[in-house]
């Protein structure tokens, strides 16, 4: 049985240029954003670590990036990660939103906005570093 | 990269100043019993009343940061439980509303003092009760669906350091007489979420 880790996430800016952590997620230039890609890491006995990329989001100018470690803890132990990455836009006044929530089982689910009935998929509140123009604005 | 989020308690000391605090429960338990601690034991058990309902003494249950490796902050917390009651006569009951609480102040924990027999008190509507607490919903409510807003007296709303906190949520357990004798009780699993970047 593998043990999931947290996942990590690179950044490539229109220029072509990347960034990837320990660079802070909030140091980051959204307006400038092109791709934004997630990334699995497992230990696996006998193997070592092993990790690959999950899922790319590819952002074009307007696309506002979305990213979120989506952390459960449970009380008495056991902890797991849902990463949530995805993009929202603003057309003619009304907010699009195109999600993906990433389990630690490999499933990968798409939605077309947070929903306010399940805590897996409530809408992010903001960091003081997601400002108007440049952040996760809901 | 990511933070360690810890699931602390404190109890014991006077109002303001927990006599233990930060004890992590993360892969413990919490022990509802009649006195004021939280030891892994199965002493000062509430007793089940002949008519009416017993009050266990409540309990501060908080999110602390221990570790951060990089520049990760977090928010957007809440708090639930599976929506299944296991027991019979038996519930945890969880404040509305959080007391205050941050790294640098404990101002919102007050010492539940209240009584010094098995009987307790409601921490909500009970003489003396926790100030911090208006209104109370059994955990079992309080659901993947219909999670409890944890909120954060951090700086911006959100945990960005080593020792922030969340606020305060208070929980107690209340037993009637139709609960059944059991030592312990089986566990039931609450669950706090929050939100990295």
């Amino acid at each position: 049985m593998p043990t999931m880790l947290p996942t990590t996430w690179e950044a490539v800016y229109d220029d072509g240029t990347t960034v990837t952590e320990p660079s802070s997620y909030h140091d980051l230039d959204r307006t400038r954003l092109r791709a934004f890609t997630v990334y699995r890491h497992m230990d696996i006995e006998g193997r070592g670590r092993v990790s690959m990329p999950a899922l790319t989001v590819q952002l074009q100018p307007g696309m506002r990036l979305i990213h979120r470690r989506r952390w459960f803890q449970r009380m008495g132990g056991g902890k797991f990660e849902v990463t949530l990455v995805g993009w929202q836009e603003t057309r003619d006044g009304r907010n699009f939103q195109c999600l993906a929530y990433l389990f630690p089982d490999g499933r990968i689910e798409m939605h077309d906005r947070f929903r306010d009935d399940h805590v897996c998929y409530r809408p992010i509140e903001p960091f003081a570093s997601e400002h108007e123009g440049n952040g996760d604005e809901t | 990269m990511a933070l360690t989020m810890l699931v602390n308690t404190c109890w014991g000391g006077s109002d303001g100043s927990p006599g233990t605090d930060d004890q992590d429960i993360t892969s413990a338990n919490l022990r509802f019993k009649w006195i004021d601690n939280n030891t892994q034991d199965a002493n000062n058990k509430i007793q089940i009343p002949g008519a009416g309902t017993v009050y266990s003494k409540w309990k501060h249950v908080y999110l602390r940061c221990s570790a951060r490796p990089g520049s990760e902050m977090a928010n957007n917390v809440k708090f639930y439980s599976d929506g299944s009651n296991p027991w019979t006569g038996v519930d945890i009951y969880a404040g509305d509303t959080l007391a205050t609480h941050t790294s640098a102040s404990n101002a919102g924990y007050e010492v539940d003092d209240t009584s010094t027999d098995a009987t307790g008190t409601d921490m909500d509507t009970g003489t003396p009760n926790h100030t911090g607490v208006t209104g109370q919903t059994s955990v079992f409510s309080l659901t993947s669906g219909s999670p409890l807003d944890v909120t954060i007296g951090e700086a911006s709303s959100q945990i960005d350091a080593v020792n922030e906190v969340t606020n305060f949520v208070i929980l107690q357990m209340q037993v009637t007489s139709s609960a059944s004798p059991a030592s312990p009780l089986a566990g039931e699993t609450l669950t706090f979420s929050y939100d990295e970047s």
